[in-house]
């Protein structure tokens, strides 16, 4: 196959290193309402993902015509997936060759930079896009663009894992989440593939985090403080918060929610400490 | 009602046919003459009392600014419009200069056609009805704020009906803006189409008060798919016979119903809000591509939102140049919208003072100018 005997020519990159025994772990960032810190939350979750664990991540821009990864990472993209679409995907070429390097181990594949060329990458294509990219990558992170487009869909589809990302700013917001977890249940994803990101907490809104939870019937997985200047300004430096301000409670609430990853156990209730005396009573 | 007599001239038999059907399906339309060259139709017009010549740019393979000189030289009181299968601004810019009146690229929708004669005043024949379209690159940004306070604002500055269409089928949140319950929605109505005629598509819609009723979008996000571009466009066109003025709220980003409908309105109004900093990035990627896509620039008007009035300005000078289009601002008061969305009480309704309501105000006053110019009202 052309792919296994190319040699990469990417600076930087060679291929062979990147290859990982298992298949890498896709988690996608879904939303049922735009601009609540999606790709944000991605970036930062990239860095810190490839910092606590040592691997190397990649983050594939799915939102095709309004992707921020680059911008927020600074990065002037030489490829897009859109030029993998148009050139390397019928030429067997290698998708690490068309990903960006920030840093040394943060990868990304760039949305595309003209409306034309969106059209190119199919559902298709981009399934494909994924599973090469899970057998050089221990992390594959996807950020989509609001909704389920055919595209998102199969994202969703082959990721392990999805962070569903949501504010308490509006009753629509709320409403917009209910029906996001009404398809999911449609779907047939499990609650477990599917974890609820709370953004902007203790942001001043009219809403409560408890009415909504019992409302819905779940909890959050996890909660990201809200700092907008941070994250306003990092955004501006072109570097994710969790590096440039790691000292913040944004940055550590993005920490924890990494560990919790790795660890297999986000969003897991903790037992509270008289169901623990039960179980080992026998008691049921 | 007075017939609009329109002339055809296109050198291709089919784009002929299908731009001849298209001009047959609007009722005040009447289609007088098709011919293969700028000649044969100058001949047969005699007599005939064209108002509209449609004219492809290709026809008689010479210089499209001559081919509208001969024809105005002949016929001087008909209003050209120039077609072409493709945009291009240059060619656009030279057949008005020369004469023509608009430039359209094929093939368009009937719809389109009406928008584009009623853009030049050309005879005042049509149903005066005004088709508005808000539209943004990314969601979150105030269109429906903007939709449902357009629609408030315009019963109150006019006597007239307002029909506001909710074409974020998957996530539109009209319902919780306005507390009203949809029983039907563009589901059903797309699903019953063919029984479906203006007389009776009152049912479909939810009635907000005497002068402003609503089509919701699906109730579930995987039934949005089911409404295509040609039923929801035919739905359009129902709703536009209804209402003096139809108020269109779109998903964010593209979409091939979204580009349908903006083709075809009056007014386009682009929206963004000041935000993270990449809006200018998804503003020119976004006008870009809707001109690519044969949106008129002329009726495309952008809407900056959540602007501070202070320190903003500079930026606001910037990304005019930056995108070419004139901005038009609405303040950031954050609080206040996202109230009157919790409660579903629209703000020009309870807090019409506030500068929020008053930036909208002032849109509507606009729209009410540029449409009273128009003549007749019904």
């Amino acid at each position: 196959m052309a792919i296994v005997n190319k040699i990469v020519q990417y600076p930087g990159v060679d291929e062979r290193s990147f290859r990982t025994e298992k298949k890498g772990e896709i988690i996608t960032l879904f939303s049922t309402v735009d601009a609540i810190g999606k790709s944000t939350i991605a970036v930062n979750l990239a860095t810190c993902l490839a910092r606590l664990s040592g691997e190397k991540v990649c983050i594939v821009d799915a939102d095709l015509h309004f992707g921020d990864i680059c911008r927020l990472l600074n990065i002037h993209p030489r490829n897009t997936i859109a030029d993998f679409a148009e050139r390397g995907y019928s030429a067997g070429e290698a998708i690490v060759e068309y990903l960006e390097k920030w840093q040394h181990d943060i990868f990304v594949l760039a949305a595309p930079r003209e409306y034309a060329k969106v059209e190119l990458v199919t559902a298709a294509v981009f399934g494909s896009v994924l599973s090469e990219l899970s057998c050089h990558f221990k992390y594959i992170l996807i950020d989509t663009s609001l909704g389920f487009s055919d595209l998102v869909l199969s994202a969703l589809d082959m990721s392990n894992m999805i962070l569903f990302i949501n504010t308490l700013d509006s009753i629509s917001g709320v409403k917009n989440l209910q029906k996001g977890l009404d398809a999911f249940q449609g779907i047939g994803y499990s609650k477990d593939k599917v974890k609820l990101i709370l953004n902007r907490y203790k942001a001043k809104t009219a809403i409560g985090i408890s009415e909504v939870e019992s409302g819905i019937g779940r909890r959050f997985a996890a909660k990201v403080s809200n700092d907008f200047a941070v994250a306003v300004a990092a955004t501006r430096e072109g570097r994710p918060f969790s590096i440039a301000h790691p000292d913040k409670e944004i940055s550590r609430d993005m920490l924890v929610i990494t560990q919790a990853i790795l660890s297999g156990n986000l969003g897991e209730e903790k037992t509270s400490l008289t169901e623990r005396l039960n179980r080992w009573l026998g008691n049921k | 009602m007075q017939e609009v007599r329109i002339v055809i001239i296109d050198s291709m038999r089919f784009m002929r046919d299908m731009l001849g059907a298209r001009v047959r399906s609007i009722d005040v339309f009447n289609l007088i003459i098709q011919a293969n060259s700028l000649e044969e139709a100058i001949a047969r017009m005699e007599g005939q009392k064209p108002h509209i010549v449609l004219l492809d740019i290709d026809v008689n393979s010479s210089r499209p600014e001559e081919n509208i000189a001969r024809l105005l030289e002949v016929y001087p009181d008909v209003s050209i419009i120039c077609t072409s299968h493709k945009w291009d601004e240059t060619i656009t810019r030279i057949v008005i200069q020369a004469g023509a009146k608009g430039y359209l690229v094929k093939p368009f929708e009937a719809e389109e056609l009406v928008a584009a004669v009623k853009s030049f005043n050309g005879p005042r024949l049509l149903p005066v009805n005004e088709m508005i379209t808000i539209l943004s690159p990314k969601g979150n940004c105030g269109k429906t704020t903007l939709a449902v306070n357009l629609a408030v604002g315009l019963t109150q500055e006019t006597d007239h009906l307002v029909g506001i269409v909710e074409a974020d089928f998957a996530f539109g949140d009209i319902p919780v803006y306005l507390n009203v319950d949809p029983l039907n929605t563009f589901v059903e109505a797309v699903r019953d189409l063919k029984h479906i005629s203006t007389s009776t598509l009152g049912t479909y819609l939810q009635t907000y008060n005497k002068s402003i009723k609503v089509l919701t979008g699906a109730s579930r996000p995987e039934l949005a798919e089911l409404i295509d571009v040609e039923s929801f466009m035919e739905i359009i066109r129902m709703m536009r016979k209804l209402f003096r003025y139809v108020i269109v709220d779109n998903a964010a980003g593209f979409d091939k119903r979204t580009l349908a409908v903006a083709k075809a309105s009056d007014i386009v109004y682009v929206m963004a809000a000041i935000n993270s900093g990449f809006e200018m990035e998804h503003l020119k990627y976004y006008l870009n591509s809707l001109r690519e896509l044969g949106c008129q620039k002329e009726k495309i008007k952008v809407i900056l939102s959540r602007f501070k009035l202070r320190g903003e300005s500079d930026y606001l000078r910037q990304l005019q140049d930056e995108i070419g289009y004139p901005i038009m601002t609405l303040p950031n008061q954050f609080q206040l919208a996202t109230n009157a969305l919790n409660m579903g009480v629209p703000f020009t309704i309870n807090d019409s003072d506030s500068q929020l309501a008053q930036g909208i105000l002032q849109i509507v006053d606009d729209i009410v100018e540029k449409t009273s110019s128009k003549g007749h009202i019904r």
